[in-house]
């Protein structure tokens, strides 16, 4: 009986809700980066090597490295996300997935935001994870490093979600590279302010509350606004 | 009047390499941007004259539309 | 409602009604900042600490107004295109975007020449300041992007979801800023808060913003009606003006 009922269902019964539409597209695009394991791994070690760059740059001079770190490590953290960004919608652009992503009968800005949580979640999370270490190779006092990886995790989702508009936006064109980075990076600045100014006033000891609950105040906002404008954006790119 | 005379007005009291410039810079870009939209308006009136010249030459080749949009 | 619509949306309504303003938008911008220049440079008594080259205030101030302002009419204009698909809102919104982006350099030039007598130093990282170099960002953002795409529709829809991303982020970048700033106990000195300026400095003041307001109406109406002609150089009542003469301004 109930095998039959569900064997109609699957034939003439209601659409996917929006859970099923939502949690399918996340475990198919998790499923193709993992598989994709050396391009999983790219922007952690474009961001380890960023990071490396500096002190060979300036000097291997503890104190001066330990001053300057929170911003090197959060522009490196903001240069990797944007690195990352032009796989977001670029192969399923030229294979036709995008297509049917909008053709689907979910609303399209549920379907983006899965796609922008899969890419945070195998970019700005791992890369939340390693900074600690990268955090000690730039000498950052110890007591620093939680509200590190928490501006990390709470920024490189607001990065991924803004980002996300970007690349909708470019994703047809053919050099749209510097064009993304050029659109996205005066938009990054606030989360970069934040970011890397929070971590500055917690190695000072001051409170950091007010910041982080400012961080996520930008990445709820950026929820709301960021899918469906991305959605819009890749309507317009498929037109073109 | 603040100054004394012209030759005063023009050195600004040792300020005239500072203040000419920002003058310069702004008030020649409202300059460029009238001179500029006034240009083209010129070439693209000559341009659409020149299109119904040649039409007329070839009354067939594209009759002019009611809202003429060309993408 | 929707006749309205219709009508302030058509390119021809816009066209023949414009061509009557037109003359007075650039006559009396011009004679306005004309006035205002003079009476700044030359009548407008010099400030009891900066001198003379307090002046630069009188171009300083109008074009970062009119940055602002011109990003708010581009905003205003996106939404409309977004929402209603009126055409003459993209191409009021692309005749006025180069224009702020001139306004905003125009803004950070004579800022940054203005710090050389009052810092001491070309640039410094202002609030203020940093804020409009992200601003001038933005705007050639959004030039690069409409042109980057070869159908004029795709570049137009681009440009307006990024002109109204954009104006939802400026708020938050000028915050940010202010207080990235205020972190790092930079310049306390601000190049436009003064403690209650006489008539006779604020008053050219006035006549300069409301001029390059004017001046500002007048080049995004002729740079629209020209967009206009560029999209439409078939259209019958083009052919009439060409063949009547009647060029307007």
């Amino acid at each position: 009986m109930t095998a039959e009922r569900t064997a109609t269902d699957r034939i003439a019964g209601p659409l996917p809700g929006l859970w099923q539409g939502f949690s399918a597209t996340l475990s198919r695009d998790c499923r193709l980066r993992f598989r994709r394991r050396s391009e999983l791994a790219n922007p952690l070690i474009f961001f380890a090597l960023i990071v490396t760059l500096f002190p060979l740059g300036l000097a291997p001079d503890s104190t001066l490295l330990s001053s300057i770190a929170p911003g090197l490590l959060w522009v490196a953290a903001l240069l990797s996300v944007l690195l990352s960004l032009d796989g977001l919608f670029r192969d399923d652009f030229d294979d036709g997935t995008l297509e049917q992503l909008l053709l689907a009968p979910q609303p399209t800005g549920i379907l983006v935001l899965a796609r922008i949580v899969a890419h945070w979640l195998t970019t700005g999370l791992p890369l939340a994870l390693i900074s600690p270490l990268l955090a000690v190779m730039l000498s950052l006092p110890g007591h620093s490093m939680d509200v590190l990886m928490l501006t990390l995790l709470l920024g490189s989702a607001t990065l991924s979600l803004i980002g996300a508009i970007g690349a909708a936006l470019t994703v047809g064109l053919r050099r749209g590279g510097v064009l993304l980075s050029l659109l996205i990076l005066p938009l990054y600045t606030p989360v970069l302010i934040f970011g890397a100014g929070t971590v500055r006033l917690a190695i000072e000891g001051a409170p950091v509350a007010p910041w982080l609950a400012l961080m996520g105040a930008m990445l709820a906002l950026s929820l709301l606004a960021a899918p469906w404008a991305a959605a819009a954006a890749l309507k317009l790119s498929l037109d073109g | 009047m603040a100054f004394e005379s012209l030759a005063d007005f023009w050195a600004m009291n040792g300020y005239a390499v500072y203040v000419w410039p920002a003058f310069g810079v702004v008030l020649g870009s409202l300059v460029a941007f009238a001179l500029y939209s006034v240009l083209e308006q010129r070439r693209l009136l000559r341009h659409v004259a020149a299109l119904e010249r040649r039409e007329r030459q070839r009354p067939t080749a594209r009759p002019a539309t009611d809202d003429g949009e060309t993408t | 409602m929707w006749p309205i619509i219709h009508k302030l949306g058509s390119p021809k309504w816009f066209y023949t009604m414009s061509g009557r303003w037109l003359p007075f938008l650039w006559g009396s911008g011009t004679i306005l900042v004309v006035l205002g220049s003079l009476w700044g440079l030359a009548f407008a008594p010099p400030d009891y600490q900066q001198g003379d080259s307090f002046r630069i205030l009188y171009v300083h101030v109008p074009a970062a107004i009119l940055a602002q302002s011109c990003f708010a009419l581009m905003a205003m204009c996106s939404l409309i295109f977004l929402v209603w698909r009126i055409k003459l809102a993209d191409m009021v919104a692309g005749a006025a975007a180069p224009f702020g982006a001139a306004m905003t350099f125009g803004a950070l030039f004579s800022g940054a020449v203005w710090g050389v007598p009052t810092w001491g130093t070309w640039w410094v990282w202002d609030a203020r300041l940093t804020s409009m170099l992200l601003m001038l960002f933005l705007y050639l953002g959004i030039m690069a992007l409409r042109g980057a795409f070869a159908s004029r529709d795709g570049g137009a829809r681009a440009a307006a979801i990024l002109t109204l991303v954009g104006v939802i982020n400026l708020p938050i970048i000028k915050y940010s800023v202010v207080w990235w700033n205020t972190l790092h106990q930079g310049a306390t000195f601000s190049l436009t808060e003064k403690p209650a300026m006489p008539a006779s400095m604020w008053l050219p003041l006035l006549l300069m913003v409301i001029g390059f307001y004017l001046l500002f109406a007048a080049v995004t109406v002729a740079r629209t009606r020209n967009e206009i002609i560029r999209r439409q150089p078939t259209a019958r009542w083009v052919r009439a003006l060409v063949q009547g003469g009647r060029h307007g301004l």
